[in-house]
């Protein structure tokens, strides 16, 4: 009987904390979704699911649920792929290796804003880095409007995301693959097995806790992805790059409609939510206790 | 088990005493709040004005506002400036709050429709500087013939030219769109791009359609915002096909820089301040920008000829609001007296020469640059207000997206729908 009571003590604060800066604020984007406020108005009329019905209609939302998924995916793979064997290669502790890592991780601690602008530079057509050193080489058929053209410009953002953030996944990795028992090789080497086989009996199942968190977090980050689209192209050209985010910072800020940007945040919300607990139960299956 | 219990008392003590402390903290601040709020009482002078004003232009507020305190020693000035895009974000959620600003940033037209609406904002027209303004600035300031800010100067949207490659190619001001594409073609020829365009920052997308649309549509039909709001004109049918059509053709035809879409207007100025790039049709501030990125050029502007020749052709011109006042300030007086002296003759001047922009008061000449003199004589020929002044507040962004879709190879008539959906929802 104390003793509940003393733990409910300890929880308090926690409790305080999550309340009013998370559960508060989320509870009340559910009602804000459910009225037509311009975020001035000192007047809110409550319009029930009507923001859903226009979302369900809206081609724009579509869109841009297209685009968020294509970012989420091709970052959380890439990233992962990437990241993965970028680790492979830097697993030991030799100066050469902890140097790259630190080297590789550099990108990570810049502000997405910087980067935003020197990868807008580097992409620029006419005088930016890429295409003059394509021109350089011979390849000035390839040199293109990276940031301008509307099939490209989504890919060339991600791009610049994956080079900030590939070191990240690296790291977790590289943690993970140190925490891999040596006896285990020793194990394979003995019976034979080769450099593939090693791979895909050992490191891979056993690195399986950092997948897990790797995926999880890219998959998350991806979803809502919104400074480095914010910077370098504002979800342009015409909507090529504008995903959820980008588009209910819009609605919000640029349109005046509170509402129906909440309504997308919620769709958001939910989207992310539904795609954590399914990735989660799926990756958990997959670790193997040593 | 003891050693559990004390443990949790004690642990229990520290949350409380964090409590406690938390609360003592905020318990300090209430009183100290009140205080100072009552001790401005019996003195009657010592007033704080807060300003919240948008800084992504420097008006030399410094030299003003030391001016204004070392006038009215008893009103200190508390100024918080921020970049546009934030200031938007933020001063919703002052007013929102009760956190008001005495002062901050207005915008010009139906932009700052909503704030009226909301009542956020204090009625000036009694005020005396508003005997001064130009029409075109008391249009810009009002809402249903109250003024609610102050203006502060007029922006141009012309066509900013490098004299030396214009001299060296012998090309003379061209005043009609076909002598216009004739000297740009010259110039392509001659190795050096005509125009430069930075279309990946949305705010350049509309420059040349509001520098159209002076001349192609208000010259001839000054009513045809009003027709718009009547529902009796639409963009789709009217001379913006036209107009949008003209646009792209400037890419197609190879007289802009390479990839506008994925070229930044920062990027532009750098062509234009180191000769490779001819023209801009930009905005009056650009000029000092191009000066001081490179002095040893000499730039000149003139009104985008989009007329057949010898037709008038008018120029597109906002007026910028200074500021408004919070409509619930606690300080009216001194808001008054504030609004009064960055209206004063020296101070609208201290503000015009340092962003080199035009006057909308009768009694002030800013020193401006030469290129801008160069335009001056063309805003007595007919001005039309930039477009999204009397647009409502969702039209612009959904332009914004539209003109960088066509430029992606959509359809103008798709790009104008949108427009006319955006501008019926927002006309409600």
């Amino acid at each position: 009987m104390r003793r509940t009571g003393i733990d409910g003590v300890f929880l308090l604060p926690a409790f305080l904390v999550f309340t009013i800066f998370l559960a508060y604020p989320v509870l009340s984007s559910f009602y804000y979704s459910m009225t037509d406020w311009n975020g001035l108005s000192p007047t809110i009329d409550f319009i029930g699911l009507d923001n859903f019905r226009k979302l369900a209609h809206d081609k724009d939302v579509w869109k841009g649920l297209q685009n968020t998924l294509v970012i989420a995916l091709l970052v959380t793979v890439l990233q992962n792929v990437i990241g993965l064997l970028l680790a492979l290669g830097l697993q030991k502790t030799g100066f050469v290796q902890r140097l790259l890592r630190a080297w590789y991780l550099l990108p990570a601690l810049l502000s997405p804003l910087a980067i935003g602008y020197i990868w807008s530079y580097m992409y620029n057509p006419q005088f930016g880095v890429i295409n003059t050193i394509l021109e350089f080489v011979g390849l000035s058929g390839w040199a293109q409007d990276w940031l301008g053209d509307r099939r490209l410009a989504i890919y060339s953002v991600i791009a610049a995301n994956l080079w900030q953030w590939v070191a990240f996944s690296m790291i977790i990795y590289v943690a993970g693959l140190q925490s891999i028992p040596r006896d285990m090789y020793e194990a394979a080497d003995i019976d034979g097995a080769g450099a593939f086989s090693r791979f895909k009996n050992i490191t891979f199942p056993l690195v399986a806790p950092a997948f897990t968190v790797n995926i999880v977090v890219t998959m998350i980050v991806g979803l809502k992805l919104f400074d480095i689209i914010f910077i370098m192209t504002n979800g342009g050209p015409g909507g090529s790059t504008e995903n959820l985010a980008v588009m209910l910072y819009r609605q919000a800020f640029a349109l005046n409609r509170m509402g129906y940007a909440n309504a997308i945040a919620l769709l958001m919300f939910a989207m992310i939510l539904v795609f954590s607990l399914v990735q989660i139960a799926l990756l958990r299956r997959r670790e193997v206790e040593y | 088990m003891r050693k559990r219990t004390k443990a949790g008392f004690a642990a229990l003590c520290l949350t409380l005493s964090l409590l406690v402390a938390g609360c003592g903290g905020g318990g300090q601040n209430a009183p100290e709040a009140g205080a100072s709020g009552s001790s401005s009482q019996p003195k009657e002078e010592n007033v704080t004005l807060k300003l919240y004003l948008v800084n992504n232009a420097n008006l030399n507020l410094e030299e003003v506002h030391r001016k204004f305190e070392e006038k009215y020693p008893n009103i200190r000035l508390d100024y918080e400036g921020a970049p546009v895009d934030q200031f938007e974000t933020v001063i919703k959620t002052k007013l929102a709050s009760g956190d008001a600003p005495d002062i901050f940033t207005v915008f010009a037209g139906t932009k700052k429709d909503p704030f009226v609406n909301a009542g956020y904002l204090l009625d000036l027209s009694d005020e005396p500087w508003v005997q001064r303004l130009t029409p075109g600035a008391i249009r810009s300031a009002s809402k249903d013939g109250k003024i609610y800010g102050l203006p502060r100067s007029q922006n141009v949207i012309g066509v900013i030219y490098n004299k030396k490659i214009f001299k060296d190619l012998g090309l003379a001001v061209p005043t009609d769109w076909q002598s216009f594409l004739d000297a740009a073609h010259k110039i392509k020829d001659s190795g050096v791009t005509p125009i430069g365009l930075g279309l990946k920052d949305q705010f350049v997308t509309q420059l040349i359609p509001y520098a159209m649309a002076a001349s192609a549509i208000y010259r001839d039909n000054p009513e045809f915002d009003g027709q718009m709001a009547e529902g009796k004109a639409t963009f789709v049918g009217s001379a913006w096909e036209k107009m949008m059509a003209d646009y792209v053709d400037l890419e197609k035809q190879g007289l802009t820089n390479k990839g506008v879409l994925g070229t930044a207007n920062d990027q532009v100025l750098q062509l234009m301040s180191s000769g490779k790039v001819a023209m801009t049709v930009s905005l009056n501030a650009v000029v000092p920008a191009l000066k001081a990125a490179n002095p040893e050029l000499e730039w000149g502007m003139f009104p985008l000829p989009y007329v057949e020749a010898g037709e008038p052709i008018w120029v597109s011109t906002g007026p910028a609001l200074f500021a408004g006042a919070y409509a619930k300030t606690k300080h009216p007086e001194a808001v008054r007296k504030y609004l009064d002296f960055v209206a004063s003759p020296e101070s609208m001047k201290t503000i015009l020469d340092a962003t080199q922009s035009f006057s909308i008061v009768d009694d002030v000449t800013p020193s401006l640059d030469a290129a801008l003199m160069e335009i001056e004589p063309s805003l007595k020929v007919g001005t039309y207000a930039f477009l999204d002044q009397n647009w409502p507040a969702a039209v612009q962004p959904q332009m914004f997206v539209g003109i960088q879709g066509v430029f992606a190879g959509g359809s103008v008539n798709d790009m104008l729908a949108k427009m006319d959906e955006a501008y019926k929802e927002g006309n409600k």
